[in-house]
């Protein structure tokens, strides 16, 4: 099955364009996801997305067709979902 | 507290915005008799701030420390050229007198932190959250929802801006969002002063309409906008059952 991703600003400049679609096995959830773009891009996007033990960084937000993903980790995805990886941004 | 009514002055100051439907005299009053606590008068609080004073919130109070500096002037729009080193608060406290000389501007020369925030924040309406760092922000969500004060928390990096209003009790506070800080973030970020000025005004409106209770706020939403590609999209956010700060025990009266 196919998601659409959209990258937030820190993501979109390291990875070179703002959203792309990826195919992805039937119950893979948030986390594979992560897995997935993290092995396909690797070094500075990998590390922007997961830590040493493969979990999710810190001050990520994952939005699920416009919702607020709680628990990334369990959350199960859709064909046809539209997955927004915003971070944690400051004022100033 | 003493309720202040709109005088021929303010009827003549205000009277474009008071056209504004929904809005009104009423409206208007509701502005009078707020309170409202800037924290951080730099590229994003500074147009707050200026937006907040010029429709005429009845007392604003600044918190900053530090005085100017050249670098600031790309974005810090209540500071001039000629105010480089000297204290920034007192020269956005002197920005905003002139531009509204009806209401009250409290300057506090110092950033917010676990041992200001009670008691600063206890003393107004409402929080337009505009500080850089993330420990000064949780200190700040924390003891909003502690004592019940709805805040507007604002944040940008290069091009793109974030802007929610947390409602304690009622919607998602910044911590459901974000459990812990991004540990990549540092003190200097890219951004422009049309940046950062935007996401002020924006923030400045979401004080007004909640304060003065029209329009539909981004109460448990989040805006994310885009300069770069000009796109702007609103997520719906969830409150976090076992968040450390707005969690039900947490919150207090």
């Amino acid at each position: 099955m196919r998601v659409q991703v959209q990258y937030a600003n820190r993501f979109a400049a390291t990875i070179g364009f703002a959203n792309e679609t990826i195919d992805i096995k039937p119950e893979t959830d948030i986390a594979g996801l992560m897995r997935t773009i993290a092995a396909k891009y690797g070094g500075e996007v990998s590390q922007q997305l997961l830590n040493e033990a493969e979990t999710l960084q810190l001050g990520l937000l994952i939005c699920v067709n416009d919702q607020q993903i709680l628990d990334p980790s369990t959350h199960k995805l859709n064909n046809g979902d539209e997955v927004l990886i915003l971070t944690a941004v400051s004022g100033g | 507290m003493v309720y202040h009514s709109l005088t021929d002055a303010d009827r003549a100051r205000y009277e474009w915005q008071m056209s504004v439907d929904q809005f009104g005299e009423s409206g208007q009053a509701k502005l009078k008799n707020a309170s409202v606590l800037v924290s951080r008068v730099g590229g994003l609080g500074g147009p707050a701030a200026y937006e907040l004073a010029a429709a005429g919130i009845g007392r604003i109070v600044l918190a900053h420390a530090g005085n100017t500096k050249p670098s600031d002037l790309n974005r810090q729009l209540l500071v001039t050229d000629a105010s480089v080193g000297s204290p920034r608060v007192a020269t956005a406290a002197r920005r905003l007198a002139e531009l509204n000389p009806d209401i009250v501007v409290e300057a506090i020369p110092q950033n917010m932190s676990r041992e200001n925030a009670d008691e600063i924040i206890s003393g107004v309406d409402l929080v337009v959250d505009c500080a850089p760092l993330f420990d000064e922000r949780y200190t700040m969500n924390s003891a909003a929802v502690r004592l019940g004060k709805p805040i507007v928390e604002c944040g940008m990096y290069d091009l793109e801006a974030h802007l929610m209003l947390v409602v304690p009790g009622e919607t998602p506070c910044l911590a459901c969002l974000y459990p812990d800080p991004p540990a990549w973030w540092q003190r200097r970020f890219p951004v422009f002063g049309a940046v950062s000025g935007s996401l002020g005004c924006l923030a400045a409106m979401e004080a007004i309409k909640h304060i003065a209770g029209f329009g539909e706020t981004l109460a448990g939403r989040l805006l994310v906008y885009d300069l770069r590609q000009m796109t702007f999209r609103i997520v719906k956010l969830a409150r976090r059952a076992g968040c450390t700060v707005c969690g039900e025990r947490q919150i207090g009266p």
